[in-house]
């Protein structure tokens, strides 16, 4: 083939910009950490990192929610942790109410405030907030769940409707523990006690401790839906976590740069371009007939 | 009859048909980085002979010849790669220009590295779903608020950037049909020039250079194929239609066609024929601004009003934390308007769905439930789904314009190497043939002198009067 002079200047630009832009791509994979810097570089991973993105903050959201259950059910448990020791506690006075040793006077000014006392401790724990909702008012929880007006009316205020919160796309959870069922029927029972005490009816006080018990029994069943609960969204929380990071390894694998890779393909492609432009001067200045002919 | 002065006139001849070998080398020299330029080379042909006695025996002893003379300059060109190399290049600046356009309509939409449209859809969705979880959380309501205008934020953007892309090509459109008129007119005026220099026998050279390079420039923008006639001129044509016949040029307009947002259309000036371009560099902004970019806007533009509707409806069923009924969540209809109604607060978003009822988040949650519902292409895929889709459709497309560019620029590439292997300048070989007619001129001057010497001793040295 017959070469002209065009034919090796067009080529020469042709190479070193061939060189120039693998040189470039390789450049910007190394420096962005990244294997495409558009969609069109990659369409296929470009459009599953998409997916990946999102279904990454989906988990993020359900993370977030399923942490946020997580720590409403805890200082759920909490509170009615010290509900059972009050409940505890309010047996044994009833039972020593019970005991004969001691003179009706005696036992209501040495009891009867201790109940009052309790009395007021277990209204403030159902009145319990976590980040200034309340824990026991249902679905109502910008207010309280408990009021007691004047010193024996106890009122519900919350309603009997629960919280649900979406923990997964098919799955859900139940935040509260229904207030009126759960805590009323000890204070109930405490307030009848002291009421006994004061005007010392001792048969009323004995069906009490019935009352008591059973009181404690129902806080012990919320307890434990509480703390099933808590298992569920603990474990939910497990799972989007490692759920979440093959999500991330999976999402990386797609997108980011093999950094020792790049950067060997990078100094190998600067050596072939060092060649390029060395072959380039060569090609372009040295060589001519006329520079020869001239000195003959 | 021959002649010592005959002779004289035989080197004579020489001498000025060598020089012409040499004025040509030195323009074929001069030429050797012009575009377009074919070499040109002398072609050297023996002048007639003349019948010559012998000059011992009186008859016949052959023709002796008169020297020689330079026949023609031939220009070398090769019709068939020329017909080639415009039909592979309109391809290649076809896909050249779509890919262009392509990358830039990407880069606007930018999707990869955070902050397009996909990830503020993640995030819009995401607020939702942490308000849900706790929607007495007024820092939640601030983020459903701020993710929401961020949201609307980047649709308009990339709207907008489409638009304005759209309207770019109206620009490159208007000036790229000047420049077809213009080398139209300019091929019908060297077809004249050369039809008249070929009826007078005359190889016009340097204007079929131009007329070549002016056909090349026409089949990058449009893809105009010509065919050359039995008198040297070339008619042209694009997409069937005749540009030049002869030493006529048609003419293309632009006007603004108003079922196209009065976007430029382009039609013939003569008959009002709407131009059709598939190839060429016009082509492919054609097809970029009419199908990929529309196509594209159409796609954010049912996204948005999608989300617009349903996102309102669930919104305006809702409660706010007082108790109000909630109102409209975005304003607008399009892409290019969504906004979040104007003055809606932290306060006025309704995530419960009944009043009176502040730990209810349920419509928060039904608006978070909305990104894995199948909104869109008639039920079939979710936003995001949808907008994943419309993304690599466009990501596929630039990827084969690209491809198909590059690899089009391949072939062309070949092929020019070949047209240059034939037509282009050699600066070794005109040294050589340099080298050959300056021997050849100086052998030529010599013989002159030696004849010169022959009639001094003629004239000077010889018979009466001498020595």
């Amino acid at each position: 083939m017959r070469i002209t002079n065009q034919m090796t200047t067009n080529n020469t630009i042709r190479y070193i910009q061939e060189s120039l832009e693998r040189l470039n791509t390789l450049q910007e994979q190394s420096s962005t950490g990244k294997q495409f810097q558009l969609p069109s570089d990659d369409p296929i991973n470009a459009s599953q990192s998409l997916s990946l993105e999102s279904a990454l903050s989906v988990s993020a959201g359900y993370q977030k929610t399923a942490n946020f259950a997580k720590e409403w059910m805890t200082a759920t448990d909490t509170s009615l942790s010290e509900l059972t020791d009050i409940a505890n506690q309010a047996t044994s006075v009833v039972m020593s109410g019970l005991n004969d040793t001691e003179s009706a006077d005696e036992r209501a000014s040495a009891l009867v405030p201790q109940l009052t006392e309790m009395i007021n401790a277990a209204v403030d724990l159902g009145n319990s907030t976590y980040q200034g909702s309340y824990l026991f008012s249902g679905v109502s929880v910008d207010s309280p769940a408990f009021q007691l007006s004047g010193t024996s009316t106890l009122s519900y205020t919350g309603t009997s409707k629960a919280m649900t919160r979406s923990i997964g796309q098919n799955s859900s959870v139940t935040l509260n523990i229904n207030g009126d069922e759960a805590i009323s029927p000890l204070i109930q029972a405490m307030i009848k006690a002291r009421d006994d005490l004061t005007s010392n009816n001792t048969t009323d006080l004995a069906t009490v401790l019935d009352d008591l018990k059973s009181a404690l029994s129902t806080l012990t069943d919320a307890q434990s839906e509480n703390g099933g609960r808590l298992q569920q969204v603990e474990n939910t929380i497990s799972d989007l976590e490692s759920f979440d990071s093959n999500l991330k390894s999976i999402l990386s694998d797609k997108e980011d740069t093999d950094t020792t890779e790049a950067a060997a393909l990078l100094e190998n492609q600067e050596t072939t371009y060092q060649a390029v432009l060395e072959v380039a001067t060569r090609t372009l200045s040295a060589l001519n007939l006329f520079s020869y002919l001239q000195n003959s | 009859m021959s002649s010592l002065s005959s002779g004289i006139n035989t080197a004579l001849q020489a001498i000025l048909a060598q020089s012409q070998v040499i004025e040509v080398i030195d323009h074929n020299v001069a030429n050797v980085d012009t575009t377009g330029y074919h070499r040109q080379s002398a072609v050297l042909e023996a002048t007639s002979s003349n019948p010559t006695m012998s000059t011992y025996l009186g008859i016949g002893a052959g023709q002796l010849g008169t020297g020689v003379t330079v026949e023609q300059i031939q220009r070398f060109s090769q019709d068939y790669l020329d017909t080639q190399y415009r039909a592979v290049s309109a391809q290649n600046k076809n896909w050249d220009y779509q890919n262009q356009i392509l990358t830039q309509v990407e880069s606007a939409m930018s999707d990869t590295s955070g902050g397009g449209l996909s990830s503020e859809l993640d995030q819009f969705w995401a607020a939702w779903q942490d308000l849900a979880s706790d929607p007495t959380e007024t820092s939640y309501r601030q983020e459903v608020l701020t993710d929401a205008a961020s949201l609307c934020q980047v649709f308009n953007n990339d709207a907008q950037q489409l638009v304005s892309l759209q309207q770019d090509q109206n620009e490159t459109i208007e000036s790229q049909v000047s420049q077809i008129n213009s080398l139209a007119k300019s091929i019908a005026d060297l077809n004249g020039q050369i039809s008249q220099a070929e009826a007078e026998n005359q190889q016009p050279n340097d204007l079929l250079d131009q007329r070549d390079d002016d056909l090349d420039q026409l089949a990058e923008l449009t893809g105009a194929v010509s065919s050359t006639q039995a008198n040297g001129e070339v008619t042209v044509s694009i997409s069937g239609h005749m540009l030049v016949t002869g030493q006529n040029a048609l003419t293309l307009q632009t006007e603004a066609d108003p079922t196209n947002n009065g976007l430029d259309s382009i039609v013939w000036a003569n008959d009002s024929h709407s131009f059709t371009s598939n190839g060429g560099e016009l082509g492919g902004i054609l097809q970029a601004r009419d199908v990929y970019i529309p196509k594209q806007l159409n796609a954010i533009n049912q996204m948005a009003n999608t989300l617009i509707t349903q996102v309102n409806a669930l919104h305006s069923s809702g409660y706010t934390q007082d108790g109000t009924q909630g109102g409209q969540f975005f304003s607008g209809s399009s892409a290019l308007d969504i906004s979040v109604e104007d003055g809606l607060t932290a306060e006025d978003i309704a995530a419960s769905s009944s009043a009176s009822e502040s730990g209810n988040s349920d419509i928060a949650t039904q608006i978070y439930n909305l990104s894995s519902q199948k909104l869109m292409a008639n039920n079939t895929q979710t936003l995001g789904d949808y907008y994943n889709g419309a993304v690599t459709d466009l990501a596929n497309t630039t990827q084969q314009a690209s491809d198909n560019s590059g690899q089009s620029a391949t072939v062309l590439d070949a092929l020019d190497t070949q047209r240059q292997s034939v037509y282009g300048v050699s600066q070794d070989e005109e040294a050589t043939n340099l080298a050959t007619a300056q021997q050849a001129y100086q052998a030529a001057a010599r013989v002159m002198t030696v004849i010169n010497d022959l009639l001094d001793v003629v004239i000077n040295q010889m018979g009466v009067g001498s020595g």
